[in-house]
C-alpha cells in the first residue's frame, strides 16, 4: 500500500501545510470578509426596503382614510343641503297656497255677497211684481180697489208666515 | 490478484495511490519538499477552490448571479452548519472550518478525474488534517474551561464504582477521534477509487480479450459507482466538517 510508505510523508505534509495555509489565508482574509460584507449589505438593504414599503403603505392608508372622510363629509353636506332646499320649497309652496286660499276665500265672499244682494233684489222685485199682479187680478175680478200698499203689506205678512 | 499484477502498473489498483516526484527539491530542515503528483493535485485543488471563491466573491451584486450565488451557498452551507452545531461562538472558527470543507471537497472531487491523484486517499494527509482539528478542539476546551475541561471525561450520574472504568473509556474514545476522523475519509476515498480501478480493469481486460459483451456489466457498474463516488466525495467532506463542528461544540459547551 503506497499510503504506508513513510518516505513520502515529508513531502506530503510540507505541501499540505503550504496549500492548506494558502487556502486558509485567501479565504479568511479576502473571500470571507467580502461575502459576509455582501450578505450584510443585502440584509440591510432588504430591511431598509421593507421598512420603506411599510412606511409607504402607512401613507397610502392615511390617504385612503382622508379620502373616505372627505367623501363622508361631502355626502352629509349634500344631504343637509337637499333637506334645506326641500324645506325652502315646502315653505314657498305653503306660502303661495295660503295666499291663494286667502284670495279664493275673498272672492268667494264677494261672490256670496253679490249673490245675496241679487237674491234680495230679486225678492224685492218679486214682491213688487206679485203686488202688481194681485192688484191687477183683484181689479179684474172687480174687488174693491185695494191700494198697492195694502197688498204689499198683506204679501209681506204672508211671506213672513 | 495474480491476473492484475501480470498487467503491470496499469492494472494494479493500488498504483494510482503511488506518490511520484515531479520535481526534486532540496530537503528543508531534514524534510523532503519534492513536488510530487500529490503536491500537484493539492495545488490544483487549492488553486481551483481559491479561484472559484475569489471569483464568486468579486461581484457583490444585490441579486447574485450564478457564480456569486454558488459562492454564497457554499459560505451559507458551512456557516449554517456551525451556527446549528456550535452556535454563534463557533463563528470564530468559521475561516478554518470553511477552508477545511473546501479543501477536502475539492481534493475529493478532483480525485474523480481520470489520471488524477486523490490527495485525500492518503492517510498521512487526512491524519494531519484530523490532528489539526484535534489540537484545535483540545486547545479551545482548555482555554475556555481550564482544567475543568477534564470533566468531559467524567460522565455525570453514574455510580462511583464505574467512574474509573468509564473515564478510561472516555479518554480512549477522545484520543481515537483523530484516528477515526482521518481513517473514515482516507478509507472511503481509497476503497472507492480501488473499486473503480478494479472494475475498470475488468472492462479493459475483457474487451482486449475480445469479450466485449461480457464487459458491459462491469462497465454499467462502473458508471453507477462513479455516481456513487461523486456523492461520497461530497458526503465525506461534509462528514469531516460536521464532526469537526460537533467536537468543537463539545469543547465549547461541554454538554455530553
Amino acid at each position: 500500500m503506497p499510503q504506508l510508505d513513510p518516505s513520502t510523508f515529508g513531502s506530503q505534509l510540507f505541501w499540505l501545510l503550504v496549500c492548506f495555509g494558502a487556502l486558509y489565508l485567501v479565504l479568511s482574509f479576502i473571500v470571507i470578509p467580502r461575502i459576509s460584507n455582501t450578505l450584510a449589505t443585502r440584509a440591510e438593504t432588504l430591511e431598509g426596503d421593507l421598512a420603506e414599503a411599510e412606511k409607504l403603505r402607512g401613507q397610502a392608508e392615511t390617504a385612503l382614510k382622508a379620502y373616505e372622510d372627505a367623501l363622508a363629509e361631502a355626502r352629509s353636506r349634500a344631504l343637509a343641503l337637499a333637506q334645506e332646499m326641500r324645506a325652502e320649497v315646502q315653505a314657498e309652496t305653503d306660502r303661495q297656497k295660503a295666499e291663494l286660499d286667502a284670495k279664493l276665500a275673498e272672492q268667494a265672499a264677494a261672490a256670496d255677497a253679490t249673490l245675496m244682494s241679487a237674491r234680495d233684489a230679486a225678492m224685492a222685485g218679486l214682491t213688487d211684481a206679485a203686488a202688481g199682479l194681485v192688484g191687477d187680478v183683484m181689479q179684474a175680478i172687480g174687488a174693491d180697489k185695494a191700494s198697492d200698499g195694502d197688498v204689499k203689506k198683506a204679501l209681506k205678512k204672508m211671506a213672513a208666515e | 490478484m495474480a491476473g492484475n499484477s501480470e498487467g503491470g502498473a496499469g492494472m494494479d489498483p493500488m498504483h494510482q495511490f503511488e506518490v511520484q516526484p515531479i520535481i526534486e527539491l532540496p530537503a528543508l530542515a531534514g524534510i523532503d519538499t519534492s513536488f510530487t503528483n500529490s503536491s500537484l493535485w493539492m495545488v490544483l485543488a487549492v488553486g481551483l477552490s481559491g479561484l472559484f471563491m475569489l471569483m464568486a466573491s468579486s461581484r457583490t451584486a444585490m441579486v447574485p448571479g450564478r457564480l456569486q450565488l454558488m459562492g454564497e451557498m457554499a459560505y451559507g452551507f458551512v456557516a449554517n452548519m456551525i451556527k446549528e452545531n456550535v452556535g454563534t461562538e463557533g463563528m470564530r472558527f468559521f475561516p478554518f472550518i470553511f477552508s477545511l470543507f473546501m479543501f477536502i471537497l475539492f481534493c475529493n472531487l478532483l480525485g474523480m478525474l481520470p489520471y488524477s491523484f486523490t490527495v485525500t486517499s492518503h492517510l498521512i494527509v487526512t491524519f494531519a488534517l484530523a490532528a489539526v482539528v484535534f489540537c484545535l478542539v483540545t486547545a479551545v476546551g482548555f482555554i475556555r474551561h481550564g482544567i475543568g475541561f477534564l470533566k468531559l471525561f467524567v460522565p455525570s450520574g453514574i455510580p462511583v464504582v464505574m467512574v474509573p472504568l468509564l473515564v478510561i473509556i472516555e479518554v480512549i474514545s477522545y484520543l481515537t477521534r483523530p484516528v477515526s476522523l482521518s481513517v473514515r475519509l482516507f478509507g472511503n476515498m481509497m476503497a472507492g477509487h480501488t473499486m473503480l480501478k478494479i472494475f475498470g480493469g475488468f472492462v479493459v481486460g475483457l474487451s482486449s480479450a475480445g469479450l466485449v459483451p461480457l464487459a458491459i456489466a462491469p462497465f454499467a457498474l462502473m458508471v453507477a459507482l462513479t455516481g456513487l463516488e461523486l456523492l461520497i466525495a461530497g458526503l465525506q467532506a461534509y462528514v469531516f466538517t460536521i464532526l469537526t463542528c460537533i467536537y468543537l461544540n463539545e469543547a465549547i459547551h461541554m454538554d455530553h
